[in-house]
C-alpha cells in the first residue's frame, strides 16, 4: 500500500499563506519605502528642481541607495559561499540560501543613516564591517547579537567622524549660510547658551523639523514619514507598536525635566524628539526582532531603557547622536532581559528571586533618568 | 484567584465542507480492534475464542483507576493481531468478529436514572467504562466520584480544531439525547449548575437555537469566542467561572465533560447501549465529499473512506497528509487502515501546502511567545534544546506544553517548535521519572 505523507504537527501554518519571514521583510521595504522616498526627493530632486549646477553632486545620494543594497547582498553571498561550502554545491543553492538571509537590508539601512554626501569608499568600508562583522561572522541572519546595520554605521561614525560630520549638507543645502556646514544636532551640541533662536532659528521652524527639510542623514530627518511607516509597520503586525511609543516617550520626559530645568518651554523637548535619527531609530531599528528581546515585558524594558540613554548620550554625554550608541549598548543587556522575562512569564507572577532583576532595573532606570535631570542643575 | 488572560487567536475553521450532508451510518463492520497499547497493562477477562456480548468486558485497565474495555459488537475473539493506531505505531490489538446480531448485555437494560442515586449513576459510569472522548481519554468516574465539592459541570461543545465537526454532528442530530445525559451527569456530579460551552459562530447558530427550548432551569449555554484554542479544558473553565486552578478543573469546582461523552452516557441510561460507536469526521480537501459517519469504535478508517467519494482523483498520496484528529494536534498517519479509537473525532486528508525545503532562520519576532497559551518561549525552549541543557528547559517550563500547535502555527520561518518542545518536555519527563 503507498504510504501517506507524514511531517509533524500542527499541518495548517501560517508560513503556508503568506505569513512568512519573507513577507515581514517585504512589508518592511513597504514601511520604509516613506522615508527612502522622502530622501530622494530632498537629497536628489529638490536640487535638481532648484537648479543646481552639480547635478553628478545631486545624483550622488541616489546612486549610494542603489549601490549599497547590492553590495550588502553581493557580500552576504560571498560569505555564504565561504561559510558553506560543503552545503552549496551550485548556483542554485546559493541563491536559495540568499532568498533567506535578507542580505541587502544591513547594507540598505547603513545608507539610510548615513550622510548623503558621505565618500564612497568610506561608506562601502562600513557596510563591509556591518555586513561581515557584525552579522556573517555571528552565523548569519538570526544569530547576530548587534545590529549588523549600526554596527557599520558606528564604526564609520568612530573611524571617519570629521568626514561623516563635514558630509551632511547635500549639494542645495550647501548653497545655504544659514546651514554652516553643520546638523541641528552638531549645532546644539556646541552651543554656549540654549534658547529657541540659537538651536532651532537656523533651521526654520520645528514643523520644519517635522517635515524633515533640515540637514542631516539621508533618510531619518523626516519625522512624518517615521510617522507613517511606524503606522502601516504597527498595522501589518511587523514591529510592536509599543516600542517605539515608549522610547519616544520616555525621550520626551526625560527632556521635559530637562527642559524645565533649563528654563525652556515646550520646544525642548519637541526638539530633542523631531531631531536626529531618533524617530528613525525607534521605528526601524529599535524594533529590529533579531537583537531585541522578544517577550513583551522585556520589549517594554528595552524601550524605556532606549529612552533614557539617548538622552544620556545626546545630552549629558555631548555625543552629536546617541540613537546608535543606546541601540547597541541595549543589544548587549537584551539577552538577559530575554531570559529574566521568560522565567517571569512561565508562571506570570514576580518570585521571590526575580525581585532583585525588576529592582535593579527600576534603580538604573530611575537613577539614568534623574541623573540626566539633575546633571543640568 | 483570578485567571491570567490567555493567549488565543481566530484560526480559519474550514468546517462548512463537512456538514453540507447528513451524517452516514457504518454500524456494520466485519471486525473490530481494541487496542492493547495501555500504558499500566490490562488483565484479561475472555479468551480467544469466546463469544462475546456487546457491552460485555473483554478487558479491564490496570493501574490507579481501573476501568473495563467493552466490545462494541457481539462477535467471536479471533486472535491478536497488529493494526495501525491513531498514534501511528503498529500495535497488538483485539480482533472481534462481527456476528451482525447486535446482542446487547442485560445489565444496562431498563434503567432508570430518575431514580438512581449519584452513586449508582458513577456506577453505571465505571461499569460502561465511559472515557472522555474529547481526546484525553480520562475514564469519567474518576472526575465524577470526587469528594470536592462540583459547583458547575461544562459540557464543552468547543470543537476548537478546524475542520472536525464530530461533535457538532452528534448535537444537531442528537439534542434531546445531550440534554438527557446532561441532567444525570449534573446529577452524577451532585450539582445543580450546567453549562453549555460553545464557540460563537455562525454555523453554531442552529445547534444554540435547537438546544435551548430544551435545557432545564438549571441550564445554560454560554458563548465562548472563536478562537484556538477555545476547547482547551482550562480556557473553557478559566473563561466560563471565571476561576483558575493548579492542575485539575476539579480545585476550581468544575468539571468538564465533552459532548460526545454525555451522548455516549445517555444512550446507556436510555436504550442501554454501552458506549461502543462514535461520530466521525471524514474531511480534508483531498476528499471527493467531506462528511460525518457514527461508527463502531474499532472500525478501521479505510472502510469508511468509500462512503465519502474516496480521495479525489489525481492527487499523489505521498503528497497527503492523513491526520489523525485535529489538524493542529494530530498525528499523520502512514497507512490509511488505522483503527478508530474512543478518543478519535477525525481522519483529516490534507494536500501538503508547505512550500520550498529552505526556511529562514529563526527571526526572533517573538510571536510563538506572544500565542503560547502556557505562556511558554518555544523559540528559547528550542535554542536551549539545542544545546542540551535539560536544568534550563525545566526552568523554562517545558512540562506546561499542552501540544496545542500554535507556536508552529503561527512561526513566520515555519520551524518546528511544537516537535522541539514536545522533545524537551519528553526528555525533562524522562529525568524526572529516574
Amino acid at each position: 500500500m503507498e504510504k501517506y505523507l507524514v511531517s509533524s504537527a500542527p499541518y495548517l501554518r501560517r508560513a503556508d499563506h503568506n505569513h512568512t519571514t519573507t513577507r515581514i521583510m517585504v512589508d518592511l521595504l513597504i514601511g520604509l519605502s516613506p522615508v527612502i522616498l522622502y530622501s530622494i526627493f530632498k537629497n536628489v530632486v529638490f536640487p535638481l528642481i532648484k537648479g543646481t549646477t552639480d547635478v553628478l553632486g545631486a545624483l550622488y545620494p541616489l546612486l549610494t541607495l542603489v549601490v549599497s543594497p547590492i553590495y550588502s547582498l553581493l557580500l552576504e553571498a560571498l560569505c555564504l559561499y565561504i561559510m558553506k561550502k560543503k552545503d552549496i554545491k551550485s548556483f542554485k543553492d546559493l541563491i536559495e540560501e540568499l532568498k533567506v538571509g535578507y542580505g541587502i537590508f544591513p547594507g540598505l539601512f547603513i545608507v539610510l543613516i548615513s550622510p548623503p554626501q558621505i565618500k564612497f569608499w568610506i561608506l562601502l568600508l562600513s557596510i563591509t564591517i556591518g555586513e561581515v562583522v557584525g552579522k556573517m561572522l555571528f552565523g548569519g541572519f538570526g544569530q547576530n547579537i548587534f545590529n549588523p546595520a549600526i554596527v557599520g554605521r558606528a564604526f564609520m561614525a568612530f573611524a571617519f567622524s570629521s568626514e561623516v560630520s563635514s558630509s551632511y549638507l547635500n549639494v542645495y543645502e550647501q548653497t545655504l549660510d544659514a546651514y554652516a556646514g553643520a546638523t541641528p544636532l552638531i549645532q546644539f551640541s556646541t552651543l554656549e547658551t540654549i534658547t529657541y533662536e540659537n538651536a532651532v532659528s537656523n533651521f526654520g521652524s520645528l514643523l520644519d523639523f517635522f517635515i524633515g527639510s533640515v540637514p542631516g542623514s539621508l533618510a531619518e530627518t523626516s519625522a512624518l514619514c517615521c510617522i507613517i511607516g511606524y503606522i502601516y509597520l504597527s498595522v501589518r503586525k511587523v514591529i510592536d507598536y509599543k516600542v517605539p511609543l515608549i522610547y519616544v516617550a520616555t525621550v520626551f520626559l526625560n527632556t521635559l525635566f530637562i527642559g524645565l530645568v533649563l528654563g525652556q518651554g515646550i520646544w525642548y523637548p519637541t526638539f530633542n524628539i523631531l531631531s536626529g535619527g531618533l524617530m528613525f531609530g525607534a521605528v526601524y531599528m529599535a524594533t529590529e526582532p533579531v537583537t531585541s528581546p522578544k517577550t513583551n515585558l522585556g520589549r517594554i524594558m528595552n524601550a524605556m531603557m532606549l529612552g533614557v540613554l539617548t538622552v544620556l548620550f545626546r545630552l549629558v554625554g555631548n555625543l552629536p547622536e546617541g540613537v546608535a550608541t543606546s541601540i547597541i549598548t541595549m543589544n548587549i543587556f537584551s539577552l538577559v532581559i530575554n531570559k529574566y522575562c521568560i522565567h517571569m512569564r512561565v508562571d506570570g507572577k514576580l518570585d521571590k528571586n526575580e525581585v532583585p532583576g525588576l529592582v535593579i532595573f527600576l534603580v538604573i532606570f530611575m537613577g539614568l533618568f534623574l541623573y540626566n535631570i539633575i546633571s543640568f542643575l | 484567584m483570578k485567571p491570567r488572560r490567555l493567549p488565543e487567536l481566530h484560526i480559519e475553521g474550514y468546517k462548512e465542507m463537512s456538514i453540507t450532508q447528513g451524517p452516514k451510518e457504518f454500524l456494520k463492520p466485519k471486525s473490530v480492534f481494541i487496542p492493547l497499547s495501555i500504558p499500566n497493562g490490562v488483565v484479561f477477562k475472555k479468551e480467544i475464542g469466546d463469544h462475546v456480548l456487546l457491552g460485555e468486558a473483554i478487558m479491564e485497565v490496570e493501574g490507579r483507576f481501573k476501568y473495563p474495555i467493552l466490545s462494541p459488537v457481539s462477535g467471536t475473539i479471533k486472535g491478536k493481531v497488529k493494526k495501525w493506531h491513531p498514534s501511528n505505531k503498529l500495535v497488538d490489538m483485539i480482533e472481534i468478529e462481527n456476528d451482525f446480531k447486535e446482542e446487547k448485555v442485560d445489565t444496562f437494560l431498563n434503567l432508570k436514572p430518575d431514580e438512581m442515586t449519584r452513586e449508582e449513576l458513577i456506577n453505571v459510569m465505571m461499569m460502561t467504562g465511559l472515557v472522555g472522548m474529547g481526546g484525553a481519554g480520562f475514564p469519567a468516574y474518576v472526575k465524577y466520584s470526587t469528594k470536592e465539592k462540583v459547583d458547575m459541570v461544562i459540557i464543552n461543545l468547543a470543537e476548537c480544531e478546524p475542520f472536525i465537526t464530530c461533535d457538532y454532528t452528534c448535537v444537531l442530530y442528537n439534542a434531546q439525547e445531550l440534554i438527557y445525559g446532561f441532567r444525570y451527569l449534573l446529577k452524577a456530579a451532585g450539582c445543580n449548575h450546567g453549562v453549555i460551552a460553545i464557540k460563537d459562530k455562525d454555523i453554531n447558530n442552529i445547534v444554540i437555537e435547537m438546544l435551548k427550548p430544551l435545557l432545564d432551569s438549571n441550564m445554560e449555554i454560554r458563548l465562548l469566542r472563536d478562537v484556538y484554542p477555545a476547547g482547551w479544558e482550562r480556557y473553557t473553565v478559566e473563561t466560563i467561572s471565571g476561576r483558575t486552578y493548579k492542575n485539575l478543573p476539579i480545585e476550581a469546582g468544575v468539571i468538564v465533560s465533552n459532548a460526545s461523552t454525555c451522548y455516549s452516557f445517555a444512550e446507556t441510561l436510555k436504550y442501554g447501549i454501552p458506549p461502543s460507536k462514535k461520530y466521525l469526521t471524514i474531511t480534508g480537501d483531498a476528499i471527493v465529499k467531506p462528511g460525518n459517519v457514527i461508527a463502531k469504535i474499532g472500525t478501521q478508517i479505510n472502510d469508511l473512506i468509500p462512503l465519502f467519494g474516496g480521495i479525489k482523483e489525481g492527487i499523489d498520496i505521498s503528497n497527503i497528509n492523513l491526520i489523525a484528529g485535529g489538524p493542529m494536534t494530530g498525528k499523520s498517519m502512514f497507512f490509511q487502515d488505522f483503527v478508530t479509537t474512543h478518543t478519535l473525532g477525525a481522519a483529516i486528508f490534507l494536500v501538503n501546502k508547505s512550500k520550498g525545503k529552505i526556511h529562514p532562520e529563526c527571526l526572533g519576532c517573538g510571536r510563538c511567545t506572544d500565542y503560547c497559551p502556557s505562556f511558554l518561549s518555544p523559540f528559547e525552549i528550542r535554542r536551549e534544546l539545542k544545546v542540551g541543557n535539560l536544568e534550563e528547559l525545566k526552568l523554562l517550563g517545558v512540562t506546561k506544553c499542552i501540544q496545542c500547535g500554535l507556536c508552529s502555527f503561527v512561526c513566520p520561518s515555519r520551524i518546528e517548535l511544537t516537535e522541539a518542545v514536545g522533545k524537551a518536555k519528553d526528555m525533562v519527563l524522562k529525568l524526572g521519572r529516574k
